[in-house]
């Protein structure tokens, strides 16, 4: 069985594995039938002041506009669960006492790190596969498909995608959000090589994610320099999908940042596992 | 004699009266569309307007008398509110306050402006301004206040259908000002928008007039 494989077996025993995939199955379908039970209101709502302007026919409301909905509101919690298991990662090893028999087999220590970090991002995937199932899956089961509507703050104010390139852009959106949690991932990662313990990694990760989102949404100027270094302005790339026509440019900066970010994580870790010291 | 006379005199006046308030003018463009019972036909809209970034929508539109109207649409659809569904019945004479701007010549025809100021008291800031063409009796521009802040004006431009002379396409312009300022999502995720500001352009095609549509048609499917 190969490193990699052991690595995913050993990740999917632990029941703290599963919190993430509960976590997001219960936010999901509470969030589904609040909105199917409150369905003429919010869609209604939803139009906002076009509804004065103009007689609006078509679903509203459809589950590419509630997936968009639901990655909107939970980019900024599903960091956290990501982190109950990326920060567990190698710091397990630690606490579970089996550090000193890992790194004492066979396969190298470069090995072993490399099979971790692609798990955790296995798990990352996993996760946000299983957010898109379920966003797109019971949405279709309650509001059917339908052209996605969506408001944002520049201009233009409103963006309509068609129902034919709803379904891609959502999956390509999804996508993108796997390569946006897997920077947190990468974070959590290197704080669990950092540590001998779980809990500091969860929440050492967490807060650094809080005080870069708050950094990051701050209205004062003098932080404007600051914002192209922080990891989390580049997070929401899979809005960028949603965009009409889609700024190519745009998502290939926030890709590479992100892809950076996870490659200086990942060094980070990678050196610091390479020199842990097991004797003390 | 000269009572007879007098009669008779007052008689022929009284159109006149009634065309001078701009009543007749209005009455003449209904009756002009009373033949028509109802009727369906194919939309497309085309936004160009800044804020809103969208496909064109195609949806076909069932109207019957008075005022039933319903939107059958595969995509989402917008249709200018006021103007985009083309029924002169919406304005009944008893729901307006009626008088004539003035008289002018409109692509070489003589037309007349003739402004409607709504009667009822939850409309009462709804101001309509109509430009008829006398020779034809056909609306050939409709200037709009919904509401304060709210601007919308429309050309139409028309083609013969079965005989009656039916929109082929209408130009619409929107100035809607920063009246409200939430310009739509969910709650706590709402944007700021500027209003709403540029054209639409709206083309009618495959009429099919008084083809006998049912109410059912027009019941939401609520009321089924």
């Amino acid at each position: 069985m190969s490193l990699f494989a052991i690595e995913v077996q050993k990740t999917f025993r632990r029941w703290r594995t599963y919190i993430g995939f509960a976590a997001v199955a219960g936010a999901v379908i509470l969030l589904e039938v609040i909105i199917k039970l409150n369905e003429t209101r919010m869609a209604h709502s939803y139009a906002g002041n076009l509804n004065s302007d103009f007689l609006i026919s078509g679903n509203v409301l459809n589950a590419w506009v509630i997936s968009a909905f639901i990655m909107n509101s939970l980019y900024v919690h599903v960091p956290f669960l990501i982190t109950l298991v990326a920060g567990d990662m190698v710091s397990s090893e630690a606490t579970s006492g089996t550090i000193r028999f890992l790194l004492i087999r066979p396969p190298s220590r470069s090995k072993i790190i490399a099979a971790k970090f692609f798990v955790m991002l296995f798990y990352t995937a996993m996760l946000i596969v299983f957010l898109a199932l379920l966003c797109v899956g019971l949405g279709l089961a309650f509001f059917g498909s339908g052209d996605l509507i969506r408001f944002q703050t520049g201009l233009p104010h409103i963006v309509i995608l068609s129902e034919h390139i709803a379904a891609s852009r959502t999956a390509l959106a999804f996508l993108a959000a796997i390569l946006s949690m897997s920077v947190v991932g990468s974070l959590a990662f290197l704080f669990s090589a950092l540590v001998d313990n779980s809990i500091g990694p969860i929440i050492g990760s967490m807060a650094i994610v809080v005080i870069f989102f708050v950094i990051g949404n701050l209205p004062f100027d003098f932080l404007e320099s600051l914002r192209p270094y922080l990891f989390t302005t580049y997070m929401n790339i899979w809005q960028l999908f949603l965009d009409d026509p889609i700024n190519w440019q745009e998502v290939g900066k926030y890709a590479l940042a992100l892809l950076g970010y996870d490659v200086l994580f990942f060094g980070a870790a990678f050196f610091v596992f390479l020199r842990k010291d097991i004797k003390s | 004699m000269d009572l007879l006379s007098f009669l008779i005199g007052l008689m022929l006046l009284l159109p006149i009266q009634r065309q001078d308030n701009g009543l007749q003018y209005i009455e003449n463009v209904i009756g002009k569309f009373s033949g028509i019972k109802d009727y369906t036909v194919d939309v497309r809209v085309h936004l160009d307007i800044q804020e809103v970034k969208a496909p064109d929508m195609d949806a076909k539109v069932y109207y019957k008398e008075p005022d039933k109207v319903k939107i059958d649409s595969k995509g989402l659809f917008f249709l200018p509110k006021d103007v985009g569904v083309f029924n002169p019945r919406k304005f009944n004479p008893k729901d307006f306050d009626i008088s004539v701007i003035d008289t002018l010549t409109y692509n070489g025809d003589p037309a007349v402006r003739v402004s409607l100021t709504s009667k009822k008291d939850e409309a009462k800031d709804h101001k309509i301004i109509l430009t008829i063409d006398k020779k034809d009796w056909l609306i050939k521009e409709i200037a709009t206040v919904p509401s304060p802040g709210r601007q919308v004006s429309a050309k139409i431009s028309y083609g013969v259908f079965d005989g009656f002379e039916l929109p082929v396409k209408i130009e619409v312009n929107l100035d809607v000002a920063k009246v409200n300022p939430q310009m739509g999502g969910f709650d706590g995720e709402r944007r700021r928008g500027g209003g709403v500001k540029g054209n639409v352009e709206v083309y009618y095609s495959n009429y099919k007039i008084n083809a006998g549509l049912s109410d059912e048609i027009f019941k939401k499917e609520g009321d089924r």
